[in-house]
């Protein structure tokens, strides 16, 4: 044994641990079987993986857990829960919308159709945007009628209004377009309205006598923004200045003089008959006048009945009533249309029932 | 083995590369089962303690771990957790004189009882230790590292193993001193 002393001596405990130092020689044996064994390891490490599927399930729980850590992993399948249920939700509503577009009036999606109509134009940035929306909602509208009258069906007064509501729409835009933006639009929303009154001839000419005379008011729609294009395009100036008069201001406030070219083509499409008024409608039923007013929603025009005439309203067309003697005697509407305008004021141009 | 043999067997064996285990194998298994049977004094558990060894370093590689650089102190840090394992999960130590010690030496029983007796009291004071301690005794002076090696083995600083080693030789020789032979 060692001297105490010496012990931290590193040869002292060399010495101590010598005892340790034989080693019984290794079984060749168990040394082959423990090679072996190390082998068909490797081997077995090497073979290809055969993934399942619950191998890849467990995989990609690893994965997970090794990504986000194994504390966050049930809130990371919570999130993942509640953004499948916004995706439900928002990916089905916008599946709703879509097939909205394709729906008919008397369809419950329709309202859907021209709630997101609405949407675009609100959303739509600028009136270039906003005058390209109106002229593809105007051609939905026709589109509606054409295929309501290939499945026998008549349009309604909804549709006509919206149909009103949409043109009027277009020329509101048209007026806040300076002049040589507005006047290649303006030709070209000509001609858009020129060719659906030609498909509306061929419709009403095959149409049954109840059908005939609902094309024949959306016709007459028609003609009044026609001929107000039509005299635009030849006087753009005074178009664009009469379109854009602020609403409510009567047309000798603002020194404004439609030329009687113009004047004498909406006067004489003024009154557009409505078949679904009853004939015995008084006119104390009527609202308010609408000089000044623009096209108001809910301002139908069975409340205006038994005629309605035309005034144009900041770019607008809207549907006034009329005396009944007015409309026994419509070669009369001129001046009476005058009379409206005049107001007291003396305005025998007729201009006043322009109300600009 | 040089380094540069090392490092290139290191880069084989992370390819699962079977030639270069192979030679890792052989070149370690058989100073492994030493150190095994210098802590353990068993065959079978060295030798379970070598396979285990392997096994584990096979398992690390296909995981993607495994060592770095330094695989011959890897390989035995990975038996020396095994060792210290196998340890924690025994009864607690005694020192008892097997009369029935096995012995190579058949001719002459009273030296094998001899030789027995010391091993079992040198094994029993280095069990005194803690893990880290008896790790850098029997690297340095069983195996005969140096202490910079050691200090890779262990992942410690150099002067952390000097002063790992300057504690474990006075608890060593506290436990060697003549009067506490018998302690277990």
């Amino acid at each position: 044994m060692s001297n105490p002393t010496d012990f931290l001596d590193e040869d002292w405990i060399r010495n101590e641990l010598s005892v340790l130092q034989q080693v019984p020689p290794r079984s060749a044996e168990a040394e082959s079987r423990g090679r072996a064994k190390f082998q068909a390891e490797i081997a077995r490490l090497r073979q290809p993986a055969q993934v399942s599927n619950q191998n890849l399930l467990s995989q990609l729980d690893k994965w997970i857990a090794m990504l986000f850590g194994k504390n966050n992993y049930r809130a990371l399948v919570g999130a993942l829960a509640v953004l499948l249920v916004f995706i439900l939700i928002f990916g089905s509503g916008a599946v709703t919308v879509y097939a909205a577009q394709s729906s008919l009036p008397d369809q419950p999606l329709y309202p859907l159709k021209l709630l997101s109509e609405n949407v675009r134009l609100d959303l739509a940035s600028n009136p270039q945007a906003k005058f390209q929306l109106d002229q593809e909602f105007i051609n939905r509208r026709f589109a509606e009628i054409a295929q309501l009258s290939q499945n026998g069906q008549t349009p309604g007064a909804d549709l006509t209004d919206q149909l009103q509501k949409d043109l009027n729409n277009s020329l509101d835009n048209l007026a806040q377009l300076n002049s040589s933006d507005s006047t290649p639009r303006l030709q070209n929303l000509l001609n858009n309205l020129q060719q659906h009154q030609q498909q509306l001839a061929i419709l009403q000419a095959n149409a049954n006598p109840n059908a005939a005379a609902q094309y024949s008011r959306v016709v007459e729609m028609l003609q009044t923004r026609v001929d107000l294009l039509q005299q635009g395009i030849k006087n753009p100036q005074e178009l664009h200045q009469m379109l854009s008069q602020p609403h409510g201001k009567s047309d000798q406030h603002n020194n404004v003089t439609p030329t009687p070219a113009i004047t004498s083509t909406l006067s004489s499409n003024e009154i557009l008959e409505t078949s679904e008024t009853p004939a015995d409608n008084s006119q104390d039923n009527c609202p308010a006048q609408s000089h000044g007013q623009g096209n108001q929603p809910g301002n139908k025009n069975k409340d205006c009945e038994p005629g309605a005439q035309s005034t144009v309203t900041n770019g607008s067309v809207t549907e006034t009533p009329i005396s009944p003697s007015q409309q026994k005697t419509p070669n009369n509407n001129n001046q009476n249309n005058g009379n409206n305008g005049n107001n007291g004021n003396g305005n025998k141009n007729g201009k006043g029932h322009h109300n600009k | 083995m040089d380094p540069l043999q090392e490092l290139e067997l290191l880069r084989g064996a992370k390819n699962l590369d079977p030639d270069a285990l192979t030679a890792i194998y052989d070149c370690f298994s058989g100073s492994l089962y030493a150190y095994s049977m210098h802590m353990l004094g068993d065959p079978q558990l060295a030798e379970e303690c070598v396979a285990d060894t392997f096994s584990r370093f096979l398992d690390a590689l296909h995981k993607g771990y495994g060592p770095k650089d330094y695989l011959k102190a890897y390989l035995y840090q990975v038996a020396h957790n095994w060792i210290t394992d196998h340890f924690r999960q025994q009864p607690a130590l005694t020192v008892e004189l097997d009369e029935e010690v096995p012995s190579a030496d058949q001719s002459n029983p009273q030296r094998s009882l001899d030789q027995s007796y010391q091993e079992e009291k040198m094994r029993s004071a280095l069990l005194h230790l803690t893990a880290d301690q008896r790790q850098v005794i029997v690297l340095r002076f069983l195996e005969g590292w140096d202490s910079a090696e050691v200090a890779a083995a262990l992942n410690k600083p150099l002067g952390a193993v000097k002063a790992l080693q300057l504690r474990a030789l006075k608890s060593l020789k506290k436990n060697l001193s003549p009067d506490d032979i018998d302690r277990p």
